[in-house]
């Protein structure tokens, strides 16, 4: 049920309050008041529906936006999907309303500031930063939505599509802005220029489709996942991060016991992305940097072995010392850790006179200086708050974060030590619940309070709703 | 649980009795409270007894044990009139069928 109709049916309004929308917001929250009622935004779909009305109408924009914005990264993943949702629809269709920066407030720069300000990461452009998985998972979800536009726009009687092929062409326009940035204005126009020599429309359309085509289909499948996996990993400043934040990313890896502090997959994806396109052209040692990227890749499709895949990721990079950015590359290596030193030792050992390499020896040495600075640090540390990097200890995990982790999985689920049950089903799919018609069951329990709840006589005092939630609320 | 809490004045309005249950220690229910306003009952169901009464509490091997969510609404008389169960806790009872299945069972 849309907020709309449910504001009307609370409120028992006829349907010709339906045709402005704002005045049944303003009557239905003043109503609300009145009775002590609350109908603000309790979810992602209530918060971009609000959103959406408070950029449309243009009211104290920025601060009311902000407010809705802020909510929205507070609750996490359903936050940021909705809000990127509407931006990717606004985007592909023209309708700029949350996307409008005509007065000077960009409120999509806005919500990646907030996301930010909750990452201990670097700002964007700097290596590892959360915005620049803010900034690729945006412009991945704005070619996807081009894509899904496109798809609904093909579908389309001919006719249609013949009528409506400068809605397409302004499609083909931001997937080309979007997908191919070496192109300047002139070339991508000429893209999207009707046939000069061929008479019709339907060749034009044609054009159109083959174009935006070729740039769509090259999209990955599971960027998306990743890059939003990622983003919530490296909001470790959140409030949530260990609770809900944690919660989410589980579900995106479908993986019930993944917690921040044994999970490689986010070093790995970040690492990989630092290698250039073409990289074994921006090594010394070319043929090395190949073999490994191959036994790489390879691996990456029929291994989960995360060290050998972090080993191989760390001798990738240390060899692309001819890179603009191998300075940067290096700082990172430095987080593999453990499973970089075989390599990094190896390499540190490169004869003199073998002139062409010396780069990547003088390279793996830094790195070698890097990883035996961190262990003196944290050595010299009495608490353990800047933990190297390790193979077992990624990232920005701190051995605080891994008690709070302790903590959080209590909260979640009964202590795997907790005497329950000797019978219950080993997945949720096998549950087998009480039928319709049964009796409600009797039972004490304590409440929030530690004292004790009796069911049967909450039971006995008329209807019940009895919800069972996974909990950590 | 934010959800729900939305709801509680339409439930009541109706005459139901709301209590929600969690493997959290009261404690932390206690927390979840305040936090949210919450003004229905909360039980710590820590050890799954009540979840494995009612059929909707499973453990993974190696793991600690869950609820899946459910929902049981009852009439007066203490018999399920109504339940919504789901072996995946992404996807909740809509709030519109809940209201439109309490409603309807008074009727």
């Amino acid at each position: 049920m849309l907020k709309i109709d449910a504001i009307k049916d609370a409120f028992d309004y006829p349907d010709e309050y339906l045709v402005d929308r704002d005045l049944v917001h303003r009557i239905a929250f003043d109503k609300a008041c009145q009775r002590g009622l609350s109908l603000e935004p309790i979810n992602a779909q209530d918060l971009v529906h609000d959103l959406k009305d408070v950029c449309r109408f243009g009211v104290d924009r920025l601060d009311r936006s902000l407010a809705l914005m802020e909510q929205m990264v507070i609750i996490g993943l359903p936050g940021l999907t909705a809000f990127y949702d509407a931006v990717a629809e606004e985007h592909a269709l023209g309708k700029p309303y949350i996307i409008y920066t005509g007065d000077d407030v960009d409120l999509v720069a806005e919500f990646k500031a907030m996301m930010q300000r909750r990452s201990s990461t670097g700002p964007e452009g700097t290596p590892n930063s959360v915005s620049n998985d803010v900034r690729d998972y945006l412009a991945m979800r704005l070619l996807r939505q081009i894509g899904d536009e496109l798809e609904g726009f093909l579908q389309l009687p001919k006719r249609e599509r013949l009528e409506g092929r400068w809605f397409l062409r302004a499609l083909t326009l931001k997937a080309l802005e979007l997908a191919r940035p070496d192109l300047d204005e002139a070339d991508r126009e000429e893209m999207v220029a009707a046939p000069v020599k061929l008479d019709g429309p339907s060749h034009h359309v044609s054009k159109l489709a083959d174009v935006a085509g070729s740039v769509l289909r090259k999209l990955p499948e599971d960027r998306e996942l990743d890059l939003l996996f990622d983003i919530l990993r490296k909001m470790d400043l959140h409030d949530e991060y260990d609770g809900t934040l944690l919660s989410q990313a589980q579900d995106l890896r479908d993986d019930g016991e993944l917690d921040w502090s044994n999970n490689q997959r986010g070093l790995i994806n970040d690492l990989r992305r630092l290698v250039p396109e073409g990289a074994h052209a921006k090594s010394s040692d070319p043929a090395g940097l190949r073999a490994r990227l191959n036994r790489f890749d390879y691996l990456q499709r029929h291994s989960s072995d995360q060290e050998e895949l972090l080993s191989l990721l760390a001798g990738i990079l240390i060899r692309i010392d001819r890179d603009d950015s191998y300075e940067d590359v290096l700082e990172r290596i430095a987080d593999v850790g453990e499973p970089a030193l075989d390599d990094l030792r190896q390499l540190a050992k490169t004869d003199e006179r073998e002139v062409h390499r010396l780069g990547i020896r003088d390279g793996a040495l830094r790195v070698l200086q890097s990883l035996k600075d961190r262990r003196e640090r944290v050595a010299s540390t009495p608490v353990a708050v800047d933990t190297p990097r390790s193979t077992k200890e990624i990232g920005r995990h701190t051995m605080r974060r891994i008690s709070m982790v302790v903590v959080l999985l209590v909260g979640h689920m009964t202590q795997a030590g907790a005497e329950l049950p000797q019978d219950l089903p080993v997945s949720p799919e096998a549950v087998q619940p009480r039928l319709i018609g049964s009796k409600a069951l009797a039972g004490v329990l304590a409440d929030a309070t530690g004292e004790d709840f009796d069911l049967g006589a909450a039971l006995d005092t008329g209807p019940t709703v009895l919800v069972f939630c996974r909990a950590h609320w | 649980m934010v959800q729900l809490q939305a709801d509680t004045n339409a439930l009541s309005d109706l005459g139901y009795k709301i209590i929600a249950v969690s493997v959290d220690p009261p404690a932390k229910l206690a927390e979840s409270a305040q936090k949210w306003g919450v003004q229905f009952s909360l039980l710590a169901d820590t050890q799954l007894q009540l979840a494995h009464a009612y059929g909707v509490a499973y453990k993974p091997v190696d793991k600690g044990g869950l609820p899946v969510p459910a929902v049981f609404v009852g009439d007066a008389d203490r018999v399920s009139q109504f339940e919504y169960v789901h072996p995946s806790y992404r996807t909740l009872l809509g709030r519109d069928v809940l209201l439109a299945a309490a409603r309807e069972l008074l009727n």
